[in-house]
């Protein structure tokens, strides 16, 4: 059974607008969520070739809409899944969650299709790059955004989220994370078979939603979460990457800090079940590191990056270089994100500190991160498919002499072939196929 | 010639943790004689003159039992026979070492008859979930705690929940429940306004508060909203702490930052709290987690009747029966704690 045809939640499919639709008054005026006198300057801006102008202001509006309609999941909750524990219900989600990471959530929410989140992300790196402070038009006045990215950011924004009559998170993921706390599943519930049969972020998911009931629930509903937790996540285990595994082991940690007995015990079954106490860190030191990492991905990902990127790039080179496990993955993406840079470049300021990290990991480290993060990293997949970064990917991979068979999985043992082959076109379509997996395509 | 007539508390002691134990499913002379050693040992453990209050777990196996604790560490300090004669060595060797946060374990022998023992700890936090709470996480895994839970009271508890409490008295005793200290630290923090931490601070505050009586002498904490002394004819004679020792600021930091910083500012209240508890008088808290005074002296000032009731107790619960008197109108409740663990609450509309 394909696990893309078969899936938990989808995102809606009704076609707002084609993909063949150039025109950007036409694709401007089925932008359901804005005025029409907006859509109407959009249209104006594109005629009169700003498209900067309209780029950002259509990029602008649309990330507020998908992050208010994120927020009202519960900030705590948004917090969860993107496994942010700076995230906290006093969080402004408009600045505490980055562009990409609420691009992401959506994907996972069911909010937008694979697609769509392929093409948002790639505009978002457009609009970003030209909104930047460092790109100074008075240094290069033929660098300017072409009608055709501007195009291709409407639509996709329209598409997306504009569009839609109502921007919201797909219902049968609301009604799945509601049964989670107020009915005990079995093996033959049609909502375990399907979730069964759905790509890997859908477990993903329905972990974050199960960790974070256990934080918040209280009696009845905590009882049939932790029966839940015992069904699904032994049934799965196997099946799960480390990043999971340690989130469940620093769950079970928090709980028992934070002095919640209940959830414990619910979390302790869980993991007497699949004998997954080696995934309980010793400390809860992993939650900094986090942090720490997080914020470096979201400077990457923000405005400025090259001016933002070398202050918590240094903050995390600080921490020390004995990285918490539960914390590895995390961390291994901001530093990426800090050496393989973007399209345009990279931070200088911020690579001596990503060298000293980088310096710091061991083959066994790096070999966790194949084998267990990548395949599932949107972030880094969709920066291989950049000729820019895969130089600067290649360059890194080379130097640390891995070897293939330690890989497990085949597209990603073929991902690091291509690497130290130099071989960029198969680099390409392989990281391409993967970020196709991670997005549930 | 008339023999002496001896009255000891061994049989009913080794009864009832027999009883437990059972419940438990374990069916162990050894670890039943043991146990029962330890019930009387703990009572008044001293070394070098200095009281020892160490809390021992029994086990299957240390290794396992640990897997529940987080950040848990453990060192073997010997080993001898699976007998109570070797009860006297294993507390020499391991109670000095023990603590609040070091413990004994004990793990009974597989096939030969030889126990081994030491100490152990866990990561722990100002909220982490107490030992005594913890042994009860996994049911499937045997293992029994006893320590001591106030001057002449033991505790035994098993993983599965059995609970015994032996109270070495002659006296008629009360249930002695954690209900009460519950129920004192609700009206402590009956004015933390903040929502969404309020329940963790009663958690805390409750256990922080169950922890520090366990190893008082006896005590009395009052409790009111914006208490003001001077106000109370009563309550003259007592030192007020300016600025309050605010539990709940402390906690709030802690829950905000986590830094090394918050956690030491937290058990410098804690610390202190356990400094008041072994001066005399009464320790006055406020609504919002605040302790504002202690050695607070209770004097009546009207003398009572002939026909008001007669009060048994000691000055102590003399002056618990007075403050009785002044809920209502400058106290919300009252806490009260004997020499010998009898723990009572008293409150508004209690």
């Amino acid at each position: 059974m394909n696990g893309a045809d078969i899936q938990l939640w989808t995102a809606p499919t009704q076609v707002t607008v084609s993909d063949g639709e150039s025109n950007p008054a036409a694709i401007a005026s089925r932008a359901l969520q804005l005025r029409s006198r907006e859509q109407h300057q959009i249209a104006s801006n594109f005629e009169a070739g700003n498209y900067e102008m309209a780029s950002s202001f259509v990029w602008m509006r649309t990330m507020a809409l998908l992050k208010k309609q994120l927020a009202s999941l519960g900030i705590e909750f948004i917090g969860e899944l993107l496994q942010r524990p700076d995230i906290d219900e006093y969080s402004e989600i408009s600045t505490a969650v980055s562009d990409a990471e609420a691009i992401s959530l959506a994907r996972d929410l069911g909010i937008i299709t694979s697609v769509q989140t392929m093409r948002l992300l790639h505009s978002q790196q457009v609009v970003t790059h030209f909104a930047a402070i460092d790109n100074d038009p008075s240094l290069d006045e033929d660098e300017i955004m072409t009608r055709e990215e501007a195009i291709g950011c409407l639509r996709v924004c329209v598409q997306g989220v504009l569009g839609q009559e109502t921007v919201s998170v797909a219902e049968d993921f609301k009604s799945f994370r509601s049964k989670l706390e107020t009915e005990t599943f079995t093996l033959q519930s049609p909502e375990i078979v399907k979730l069964f049969s759905s790509p890997y972020f859908f477990m993903r998911t329905a972990i974050s939603i199960l960790l974070s009931l256990f934080k918040t629930g209280k009696g009845a509903q905590l009882e049939h979460t932790a029966r839940n937790a015992n069904l699904i996540i032994p049934h799965y285990w196997e099946q799960l990457k480390a990043p999971e595994r340690w989130q469940i082991g620093q769950a079970y940690a928090q709980e028992f800090s934070e002095g919640r007995k209940e959830s414990v015990k619910g979390l302790h079954a869980v993991l007497v079940s699949v004998g997954g106490f080696d995934y309980v860190p010793e400390n809860l030191r992993s939650s900094t590191f986090v942090q720490v990492a997080s914020s470096v991905i979201a400077a990457h990902q923000g405005m400025n990056n090259f001016y933002n990127e070398p202050a918590p790039m240094s903050e995390l080179a600080s921490l020390g270089t004995s990285i918490p496990s539960p914390a590895l993955a995390k961390c291994m993406t901001a530093v990426l994100c800090v050496k393989l840079g973007n399209s345009y470049g990279t931070s200088h300021a911020a690579q001596e500190p990503a060298n000293r990290v980088l310096g710091s990991l061991s083959k066994e480290r790096w070999y966790y991160y194949f084998n267990e993060r990548l395949g599932h990293d949107r972030v880094i997949l969709s920066k291989l498919r950049d000729t820019r970064c895969q130089g600067r990917w290649v360059s890194i991979v080379q130097t640390l002499g891995l070897e293939a068979d330690q890989i497990s999985d085949k597209n990603i043992k073929a991902l690091f072939n291509s690497t130290v082959q130099n071989d960029m076109a198969k680099l390409s379509s392989v990281a391409l196929r993967l970020m196709d997996k991670a997005l549930g395509s | 010639m008339l023999q002496p007539v001896l009255v000891s508390f061994r049989d009913q002691t080794t009864g009832r943790i027999h009883d437990l134990l059972a419940d438990e499913g374990l069916a162990c002379a050894q670890s039943q004689n043991i146990l029962s050693y330890f019930a009387g040992a703990l009572l008044n453990y001293k070394e070098e003159g200095v009281e020892f209050f160490p809390s021992i777990v029994l086990c299957n196996s240390i290794d396992e039992f640990l897997k529940t604790f987080p950040g848990s560490v453990s060192h073997q300090i010997g080993s001898a026979p699976f007998q109570p004669e070797s009860g006297p060595q294993i507390l020499k060797d391991c109670a000095p070492l023990s603590g609040p946060n070091w413990y004994i374990f004990i793990e009974r022998p597989d096939e030969d008859d030889i126990l081994r023992y030491g100490i152990f700890t866990y990561f722990r936090l100002p909220t982490a979930i107490p030992l005594h709470e913890a042994v009860t996480i996994d049911p499937d895994q045997f293992s029994v705690l006893i320590r001591k839970a106030s001057t002449n009271t033991i505790d035994v508890r098993g993983s599965k929940g059995s609970l015994l409490t032996l109270i070495f008295s002659t006296v008629r005793e009360q249930v002695v429940s954690s209900e009460d200290i519950s129920q004192f630290a609700e009206r402590c923090c009956k004015a933390v306004n903040e929502e969404n931490i309020h329940e963790e601070f009663l958690r805390y505050f409750s256990r922080l508060l169950e922890a520090s009586l366990t190893s008082c002498h006896g005590t009395i904490l009052a409790c009111g909203e914006e208490l003001n002394i001077a106000d109370i004819e009563e309550m003259q004679d007592a030192v007020e702490v300016a600025p309050k020792i605010n539990f709940f600021e402390a906690f709030s930091q802690f829950k905000t930052g986590e830094t090394a910083e918050s956690i030491l500012t937290l058990q410098r209240c804690e610390d202190l709290l356990n400094g008041f508890l072994k001066c005399d008088g009464i320790i006055l808290f406020d609504a919002s987690g605040c302790i504002s005074a202690y050695r607070v002296f209770f004097r009546p000032t009207k003398v009572e009747g002939e026909d008001a009731p007669k009060i048994v107790g000691g000055a102590r619960r003399r002056a618990f029966e007075g403050l009785k008197g002044l809920i209502g109108k400058n106290l919300d409740s009252v806490l009260f704690r004997s020499q010998d663990g009898q723990t009572l609450f008293c409150g508004e509309d209690a």
